[in-house]
């Protein structure tokens, strides 16, 4: 059954491997995936530690649902400390990998150390080894998945890195499948600074369920009602790029870097034109809406693009252009880089070149105009290889602002050093506490209360956000208010860690429609596909231990309340276009600082972010790292 | 018993190619297979697609008439 998985650490330096098994009381402390994943991490690294140094560690792992009864139950997490930003590093993707590492006997694998020559990590049926990967330095993700398939047989499933890992790009991603990318937080480099080229696992070890009847039984009523609701609809036909539809039409996207927030005659990048290149749907494993598109784009084949991708090469960049998006999609996963990061960077880069603040001698003569398709194509492909100017944007934010200097990086979008997903957030306060307080930085995945956007009467947001916890505060409707919105994200904060914690897509949870998963339901997939009995409140409180100990990582480091905050554009520029009701509005800082306030002071934190030892002794945190495992 | 989907209370409650106008968030019946509406609550024009002959959802503005 799942609760047998293992935990395998790999020391590349020794080429030392040990199994362990994972205790029953951290099951029941931080149940598995992005939770166990975290609880590791703070247990075996030291602050202040290089991330891209042999004392960082990387952590792969599969939900505890992984390969159950349990739909969309597909998601790996990958954690490490960030060489982007020197907080907590997690990332998370879909495919197939996870349930096969499963398959393998393994939940968890950790790896230490650093190889001197490139390897690959073999993981079939209970054992481990380190293979030689010489032969895969330098390959596309997509080749070195081809060649590793090749090498040991056509259901093995491959996680990777691309050129940009084995370059340290500090955004650069871990792949898995066509699109399947762990794009946040830079672990790609953590892999390559290791020598680690790929993860393959294969596995024939059965997982048994411990309710199987009742649990088909489940799945199928849950599906069935996944299934039978709008969102679902829509996501199997257009994938995340309806959503463009909503925010690009109201005014909620960032365009050219931070200057507006709509890109006009945004036609010709509406997802409906994804018709034109389609030839059908996927999903990932157990997975009943298959949001993502098999596209064929100038006879390259890939799979895609999300929303991420037309913010990234569309609006962002200021192009309106669906082939720029679809090329642009295929070369950050081609090359394994973060679509997000990337954009932003990118069009951060053309503002500064916009204001002659770099100039053609920076760029090598690339001119770095806005709605450019050639210059964005040959942007992506000179970061990925550290060439040019790409090799300053593809040190991330921070870095980058340092190496330019005179005030560019006060025209970074970014929190914490990693960049804001190609929205704005001036007109959602929400939204905005949400990517200021994430703790792997500018975050639109770990507690956007999207569903916020929705207008919904008072009497669904206290249904849903009064469970399994009531909050005494008062709601309002209206996106644009700043009551009662930090309990939103805190209660969006609790479910994505759940959700990440038995490792089932996000988009099966309440995240873009109220209507799909809580906390109950996690309750009852647990019981009925691991045995493992927790109430709905109790999946609740882990997810609240697991969050913290991600705060107390990033405290440990040194990040605080100074961190939490948004660039000061988001207080100082008015939005520029969009529907009236978005239109010419900045963030109060005062305000803003009142909702802060009120979530660490719902969060058991003090005035300056850091968790209080009344929270850590009510959580059990107290006496972390503990060195259970 | 078996609870009912989204989709069939749409169904029981006549809410089919129902959008919300992204401007008032008025709730606007689309009639079958038009490509465009106007709200009746706010003057707001949209364009239409259709996920299926069922399902309506809002495309995108008129943009000739989003100017500032």
């Amino acid at each position: 059954m799942s609760l047998n998985r293992k935990l395998g650490i790999v020391d590349l330096s020794t080429n030392e491997i040990e199994i362990k098994p994972i205790p029953i009381e951290l099951r029941k402390k931080f149940i598995g995936g992005r939770g166990l994943d975290m609880y590791l991490l703070y247990n075996h690294t030291e602050p202040g530690i290089d991330a891209l140094g042999p004392d960082n560690v990387a952590i792969i792992s599969a939900g505890l649902l992984s390969a159950t009864l349990s739909s969309a139950s597909a998601r790996t997490h990958v954690a490490a400390k960030s060489p982007l930003t020197g907080a907590v590093g997690s990332t998370n993707m879909g495919g197939f990998f996870a349930p096969e590492m499963t398959w393998a006997g393994f939940h968890h694998l950790m790896l230490r150390g650093q190889a001197e020559e490139p390897v690959y990590i073999w993981v079939n049926d209970g054992e481990i080894e380190i293979r030689d990967a010489s032969h895969l330095w330098g390959l596309s993700t997509r080749d070195t998945q081809k060649a590793l398939q090749e090498e040991l047989g056509s259901e093995v499933q491959v996680l990777c890195i691309g050129p940009a890992g084995e370059n340290l790009v500090r955004y650069a991603t871990v792949m898995s499948g066509m699109k399947n990318a762990g794009g946040r937080s830079g672990l790609g480099a953590v892999l390559g600074s290791k020598k680690v080229k790929a993860v393959v696992a294969r596995g024939t070890m059965d997982v048994e369920i411990r309710h199987p009847e009742e649990a088909l039984e489940y799945d199928y009523e849950v599906m069935k009602h996944i299934s039978g609701t709008k969102f679902a609809q829509i996501m199997g036909k257009y994938g995340t790029m309806f959503i463009q539809s909503v925010t690009n039409s109201t005014g909620l996207v960032r365009t050219q870097n931070f200057q507006h927030n709509q890109l006009l005659d945004a036609e010709p990048i509406e997802c409906e034109h994804i018709e034109d290149y389609t030839f059908g749907t996927v999903g990932c494993f157990g997975c009943i809406i298959h949001c993502r598109h098999r596209y064929i784009v100038d006879g390259i084949y890939d799979e895609g693009p999300e929303y991420t991708a037309q913010g990234a090469f569309g609006w962002e960049v200021g192009c309106n252009d669906f082939e720029t998006v679809l090329m642009g999609n295929h070369l950050v996963n081609h090359w394994g880089l973060d679509i997000l990061e990337t954009g932003s960077m990118m069009a951060w880069a053309m503002e500064l070149y916009e204001k002659g603040i770099i100039t053609d001698k920076d760029t090598g003569g690339l001119k770095l105009e806005w709605g450019n398709t050639d210059v964005v194509l040959e942007l992506i492909r000179q970061i990925a290889f550290r060439e040019g100017i790409g090799d300053i944007l593809a040190e991330g934010p921070k870095r980058a602002a340092a190496k330019i200097g005179k005030d560019s990086l006060k025209y970074n979008i970014q929190v914490k050093g990693m960049s804001n997903l190609h929205s704005d957030e001036r007109p959602t306060p929400a939204l905005a506490l949400g990517i200021a307080t994430g703790t792997r930085g500018s975050d639109h995945l770990r507690s956007r209360p999207a569903i916020d956007l929705y207008h919904l009467p008072v009497s669904v947001l206290e249904k849903v956000y009064n469970n399994p916890v009531e909050y005494k505060g008062t709601y309002t409707s209206d996106y644009r208010d700043y009551e009662g919105k930090p309990w939103q994200v805190i209660w969006h904060e609790m479910m994505y860690m759940a959700i990440d914690c038995v490792g089932v897509c996000k988009y099966h949870c309440t995240f873009l429609s109220p209507n799909l998963m809580k906390f109950e339901h996690i309750s009852k997939f647990l019981h009925y596909n691991t045995g493992l009995e927790l109430s709905p409140r109790d999946v609740w409180d882990v997810a609240e231990r697991c969050y913290n100990i991600e705060r107390m990582f990033n405290i440990r480091e040194k990040f605080g309340r100074k961190d939490d905050m948004l660039v000061d554009r988001y207080f100082d520029e008015p939005t520029t276009r969009g529907l009236e009701i978005v239109r010419g509005r900045t963030l109060d800082r005062d305000k803003f600082n009142g909702m802060l306030d009120e979530y660490y002071e719902l969060h058991g934190w003090d005035e300056n972010g850091v968790p209080t030892q009344e929270t850590l002794e009510r959580l059990g945190l107290d006496e972390e790292p503990s060195h259970l495992l | 018993m078996v609870k009912k989907s989204v989709s069939d209370k749409q169904k029981a409650s006549d809410r089919i190619g129902e959008v919300r106008c992204l401007n008032c968030f008025y709730r606007y019946k689309v009639p079958p297979g038009a490509d465009r509406f106007v709200c009746p609550e706010c003057g707001w024009e949209w364009r239409v697609s259709w996920v299926n002959p069922e399902l309506a959802k809002v495309r995108g503005p008129m943009w000739d008439k989003m100017r500032f």
